[in-house]
Formats: structure tokens, sequence, C-alpha cells
């Protein structure tokens, strides 16, 4: 069965501090912090693009493992941000600069921060169809490129990175993540709420954060109970982090212990469809976590959620 | 659903965002001034729609500066006495 083997992730080296724009969006420290959440985040490097971040993230998945690139059965790049003007696909592109071969198959997938949880679906049950061994999944999608630096909605937000996702069968050592049961849902009628008009991004804030905080909690509710699984039967909830705000909102809406559901965009932001797998690298690593839900929401409107498992090699 | 009961309800709701209660607080105040920033609103705004069943627009929020005026929206809207 396939499942998540490894993720590494990767930060370009720009940096954007939001404190040292405080004043000029008028809001007070507080409120970026305990609201907003994000100090700083990453933006990035001149001449740098979509796939660079990809590439970059892979390295880093190489200096975790070996990793023979013949070996790839497939590449799958998830970005609304591709490099250039989406032709070739990015995917292509990575494939080119990985130096993958000619055996690989390449797509991107266009979903924004959802994307994760809809690709490790797509992708796992594309390598099962197609009986692929090893495949990378890349969630990389710089909104820098659309974001207006003056638009208070959006400008503190979101920050550029990378997550490169393995997936595989079970490794002979190690652990692997499968999923259990996933959850899908689209209200394309609100899609206005979030979208690119013309190269520039702009969001009806109230519009998404109402959407986020009444769809997502009953999607994960719902599934938890399609699976028969209580809330003491998960051990974490990683949640998209669209904001601090309403990643606490939810919590608060489903009842949640503040143990279980981490925060991480304090210095890097909202990265789009990579929040969950940087979750995933920070805190699943050194944890006992043995079941965990994933739930993304956004761009679209579209939300997924997915319960996942650790197996351990040999059991 | 009278409109005591309309403003118990909103109360009720402020209250959780602003962290503490708000006896004796000048519902004509402007949000800021209760301790209620913009994230602030948009919560409060959708838990008065989900608890008193009323749809409050965009078009109609820049309107809302107080919970007086939340008050008079729902009241309007429902038609309470």
């Amino acid at each position: 069965m396939i499942g998540i083997v490894d993720i590494a992730t990767y930060l370009p080296n720009g940096r954007e501090s939001n404190l040292d724009r405080i004043r000029e969006f008028g809001v007070d420290e507080l409120f970026l912090r305990e609201k907003i959440g994000v100090i700083d985040k990453a933006r990035l490097e001149d001449g740098q693009d979509t796939s660079d971040l990809c590439v970059k993230a892979f390295e880093n998945l190489l200096g975790r493992r070996p990793l023979n690139p013949a070996e790839i059965g497939c590449v799958v790049v998830c970005t609304q941000n591709p490099d250039g003007n989406g032709i070739p696909h990015t995917a292509a592109v990575v494939h080119s600069k990985l130096g993958l071969s000619e055996n690989c198959a390449a797509f991107d997938i266009s979903l924004g921060c959802s994307g994760f949880v809809y690709a490790l679906s797509i992708v796992s049950s594309f390598m099962t169809s197609n009986g692929l061994r090893n495949g990378l999944l890349f969630t990389a999608d710089p909104y820098s490129k659309i974001v207006d630096p003056k638009d208070r909605n959006t400008a503190m937000l979101f920050g550029d990175g990378c997550a490169a996702t393995l997936l595989s069968e079970a490794p002979p050592s190690g652990s692997i993540w499968l999923p259990r049961a996933f959850a899908f849902a689209t209200r394309g009628s609100e899609g206005q709420a979030l979208n690119n008009a013309g190269g520039r991004l702009e969001m009806n804030g109230r519009a998404v954060f109402g959407f986020s905080a009444t769809a997502v909690p009953g999607q994960i509710r719902e599934l938890m109970s399609r699976e028969g699984l209580t809330v003491d039967q998960i051990d974490l909830f990683l949640l998209h982090q669209g904001s601090k705000f309403i990643v606490d909102t939810l919590r608060d809406r489903l009842k949640l212990p503040q143990a279980k559901v981490p925060l991480l965009l304090e210095h890097c932001g909202n990265t789009v469809s990579s929040t969950i797998p940087m979750l995933m690298d920070r805190f699943l690593r050194e944890s006992s976590a043995r079941r965990i839900v994933i739930s993304g929401f956004g761009v679209g409107l579209s939300w997924a959620t997915a319960i996942l498992e650790k197996k351990d090699a040999g059991t | 659903m009278t409109r005591e009961e309309s403003d118990r309800i909103i109360a009720a709701a402020a209250q959780e965002f602003i962290g503490r209660a708000l006896e004796g607080a000048d519902w004509t105040s402007p949000f800021a001034e209760i301790g209620l920033d913009s994230l602030d609103l948009a919560s409060l705004l959708l838990s008065v729609e989900e608890k008193l069943g009323v749809r409050i627009p965009d078009a109609d929020v820049d309107s809302l500066v107080s919970l007086r005026d939340i008050s008079e929206y729902v009241a309007s809207s429902k038609r309470l006495g």
C-alpha cells in the first residue's frame, strides 16, 4: 500500500517582516501575534521560480535518505503559481532539473490550500493503479507572485515555501503514514471569495473565514464519525495554517485540546498547499503520534480532510 | 423571539470574543472601544448569523459599527418588537 515515507521542506532565503509594517497596515503587535500569527515569512529570491523551490526541497530530501532518481515513477507538482505561464507544466520542468528518467510520469495539480490532501489521494491512487513504487509530490505555490504587497488582507498572511513528499510502499525499515479515509468537498458558487484578478490575488476575508469556520468542522466531524473515531483516538489535528485566528477558531469549534492542534506559521506564514506537509515534517518526526487528521481548505472554495495512520516496518 | 432575547444572544456572543462581561458597556460605542478587532467582528457576525438565523450580506457590514447597530439590524430582519 502506498503512503508517505518522508517529507522534506524548503523556505527560500528572501525574508519579509510583518513587524516592520504594522503601522503601515494599521494593526498593533498584539493583533499581529495573536490573530494573524505571522511575524515574518519567506519570499522567493531574485531569479528563483516555483520549480527551483521543488529542486531545493528535493535536495533536502536527498540529504535525509538515499534516493535513486531512476527509481522515481512519477513527479507531481501541486501549484496555481507555476513556472512561467504554466506551459510547460512545472512538473515537467522539475523532471528536467532533477534529471529523472523518461519512464517517469509528470503532471501538475491545480489546487490551493486543500491541495495536499487531494494530491495525496490522487498520487497514491495513480501509483497503485499503475504499479509505481516511488513518487514525488511537491507542493509549491509561491503567492508572492500574485500578492499585492499593499493589500492588508493578504500581504501579512502568505509566505513562499515548498514541501517534497516521498510516497512509496512500506520501506524495509522505518515507518510509513498510510491514508485510511478521505473526504472532499467543493463550493464553486462562492469561488470568487479567493481569486486571481489579472495577476493580483483578491480575498474576501469575511467570506473565507465564514466558510472555513462552518464547513471544515463539519467535514472533520463527519469523517471521524464515518470511521467510528473520537477525538481521544486522534493524536494530532494538522489543520491548514490559514492564519492563527482561523486555526484557533477551528480548534474552539471542534472543542479540541490545544496540544493536539499545533501552529506553524510564525516565521513562514500561510504557505498554501505546503502548510500541512510542513506541519507533518515538524511535528511527526519525533512524535509518538499514530493516528492524525489532516485538513486543508481555501481556494475553490474547496476543502478536504484525511485520516492517516502510522505503520512501522514489519508490523 | 423577543428583542430582549435577541440582545441576550448578541451580548453572549460578543462576550465570548471580548473575553469579559459586557455589563455596563455602552452598546453605542464603536467595536474597537469595547475591545473587538476586525477578526473578532467577523466571528461575532458569523455567530449572530448562526444563532439568530439572519443573513448579513457584506454590503451591510460597513453600516454596523456598534452592538446597537447589530441589535437593530437583527430586530429589523426578524421583525422583532
